[in-house]
């Protein structure tokens, strides 16, 4: 086991590598550079000054030393420097990590709870009435975009029926109750988008595991329904599941910039948004990094919980 | 299609469907076709019926809720909502579609070469995808779009470029499960070359998997369309776009609801068609298979 974890790390790291390689190519494609950006309409008729800003901002240097140099602060936990915010971008960053992070990690528990409860439902009567409703469910789940479901539940919700507000705009050192109020509308967005992909998933693999034996001797044993299904037949289900789940966290992470996009909500996607609306690409550089880096680790997450759950697979 | 349903086991109930392999065709591909087509039908010939034109003004009835003379309503500018979706349908369609196109040609090529060609390329080229695919698809979307300039034609490159790993594997895969059957390696023997092996021997069997994947890819790319354009990185003002006109107009959803809700079911419904068709395209070539063998 700690072996595969090793070797997993490792892959980790030349991976991230590889995405840092990735983000800092597409970037240096962009017309003009940070010093243009500063300067503004400036930049044309101030040939020194842009030079001298250049070699402020280390742009002179050979696009590897620049690489390397970025590469160099972020092992260090320096994430650069934001050109609209004029600030350090690290610690910007760990706030608006921990604002998606209260919108990602309750939706996505939600999501799990619930679609693994309707797999399971679904599955036990395959083609019955329940299972068609859910299918069809499902169906308009993955059809359905983020800001589109995010509307009508402001429509719903906050326009007609007032329940909670339609930004989840957010004043720090309130209560629990005012976070609940501000996220419900937001958080349950992200579920409807989350739920879908898991559901199916849990479903079909569900109807394969209650054909197996062991199920069957399971409930010739004279155990319950309901111990048979969570207790023996679940844990084996959900290894295709554990997989979607680590692949929902990537989709998850494109719908959390609709979502905040969506009711205004100040987080890593409207960060992403800010720095290519800005053109920051200090800011877009780092926050792409972050993100990706974010969703790799979710991965080995779900590649360990599988190993975990699976004491067959070792790879 | 009438030879398919004269057969004496055409009707069947739910239930039994899974033990006689189907030969007719699957109802999610006929209802999915039907939906899809009645979108291709407006984008063609949209235009044309639209009561007004997608950017006529008509500023005495701003806002204007469903009537005869506006069906769906008018928006801030007093545009007419029924003719900017289904001209927005149009737009909708050649973007999804030339999105995937350029996603399914990229990801067929690579996937093709690199699982039959094997060594140093294959390694190369997967280690690529593995890269490009620890991106969630939408951040590496907005990446491109955010260097190369928000507009239509970019919005669909950087749909291409997102999609072309994801083809590229399933395509992968594909050519390993035939590349050593006995009429490539006869091919092989025969001395033709690498791409005709590849072109005329081993494309023609994975056409299958391939347009699942197309159909599959062809509703995220409806998705990422409306959704970039929502983000205003896809296409611009005046355009008719669908995931524009609900970010352009959300601010009057409690007013005007319509302004909103006319274009997220133009969006539902086609993306609905799109998972239905392929659902059934799925099944029935899944099902042609079985009853082969």
């Amino acid at each position: 086991m700690l072996h595969f974890i090793l070797r997993r790390l490792s892959l980790l790291a030349l991976t991230l590598l590889g995405i840092s390689l990735l983000i800092f190519g597409i970037l240096q494609l962009l017309p003009g550079d940070a010093a243009t950006q500063i300067l503004g309409a400036w930049s044309e008729r101030s040939g020194k000054t842009h030079e001298y800003l250049r070699a402020a901002l280390g742009l002179d240097r050979a696009w590897y030393e620049q690489y390397f140099g970025w590469l160099w602060g972020v092992l260090q936990g320096d994430l650069g420097r934001s050109l609209a915010m004029d600030a350090p971008i690290t610690p910007i960053l760990m706030e608006r990590l921990g604002y998606s992070l209260r919108l990602a990690v309750p939706a996505l528990i939600l999501a799990v709870i619930i679609s693994l409860v309707l797999g399971v439902v679904a599955a036990m009567r395959p083609n019955g009435l329940v299972d068609h409703a859910i299918t069809v469910l499902t169906l308009g789940g993955v059809s359905v975009p983020a800001f589109v479901s995010g509307a009508i539940l402001i429509l719903v919700f906050a326009a007609w029926l007032g329940w909670f507000p339609s930004t989840a705009s957010l004043t720090p050192g309130e209560g629990f109750l005012y976070w609940a109020k501000m996220l419900a509308l937001p958080v349950a967005t992200l579920t409807v988008e989350a739920l879908a992909h898991i559901t199916r998933i849990t479903r079909s693999s569900m109807i394969e595991v209650l054909k197996t034996p062991y199920v069957r001797t399971a409930r010739l044993k004279g155990l319950p329904v309901r111990v048979v299904l969570f207790k023996h037949a679940l844990r084996n289900a959900m290894l295709p599941t554990v997989t979607v789940i680590a692949f929902n966290i990537g989709w998850m992470l494109g719908g959390v910039v609709v979502v905040e996009q969506v009711f205004s909500y100040p987080g890593l996607g409207s960060l992403v948004l800010f720095a290519i609306e800005q053109r920051d690409v200090p800011l877009l550089q780092a926050s792409m990094f972050f993100v990706a880096a974010g969703y790799c680790v979710a991965n080995l997450l779900a590649d360990i919980a599988y190993a975990l759950l699976d004491p067959r697979i070792r790879y | 299609m009438a030879t398919h349903s004269a057969g004496p086991a055409a009707p069947h109930a739910a239930g039994e469907r899974r033990v006689t392999p189907p030969r007719r065709i699957p109802t999610t591909l006929v209802l999915g076709g039907v939906i899809v087509g009645v979108f291709v039908v407006l984008a063609v010939i949209g235009p044309h019926i639209t009561p007004y034109g997608f950017d006529k003004f008509h500023f005495s009835s701003r806002l204007a809720g469903p009537s005869a003379e506006f069906w769906l309503g008018t928006d801030r500018y007093g545009r007419d909502i029924f003719s900017r979706v289904i001209a927005g349908a149009r737009l909708t369609l050649i973007m999804a579609a030339s999105g995937t196109f350029i996603g399914v040609v990229a990801g067929v090529l690579i996937g093709l070469v690199s699982g039959y060609l094997g060594g140093w390329i294959d390694e190369v080229l997967m280690r690529l995808t593995d890269i490009t695919m620890s991106f969630p698809s939408l951040l590496l979307a907005l990446l491109v779009v955010a260097v190369l300039g928000a507009n239509e034609v970019n919005a669909v490159i950087s749909i291409g470029l997102v999609f072309t790993p994801r083809v590229a594997r399933v395509v992968r895969s594909a050519t390993l499960g035939v590349r050593h059957i006995q009429f490539v390696e006869a091919a092989e023997v025969r001395g033709e070359s690498n791409p005709y092996v590849i072109f005329r021997e081993i494309l023609p069997n994975v056409w299958p998997p391939i347009i699942v994947e197309t159909c599959i890819r062809m509703s995220y790319a409806v998705l990422l369309v409306v959704s970039l354009s929502y983000l205003g990185l896809g296409a611009q003002p005046p355009a008719p776009d669908w995931g524009l006109m609900i970010s352009k107009e959300r601010a009057f959803i409690a007013s005007a609801p319509w302004v909103v809700l006319a274009p997220a079911a133009a969006i539902v419904a086609l993306v609905v068609g799109v998972n239905l068709l392929g659902d059934g395209m799925r099944e029935w070539l899944s099902a042609r298979k079985t009853s082969d063998e």
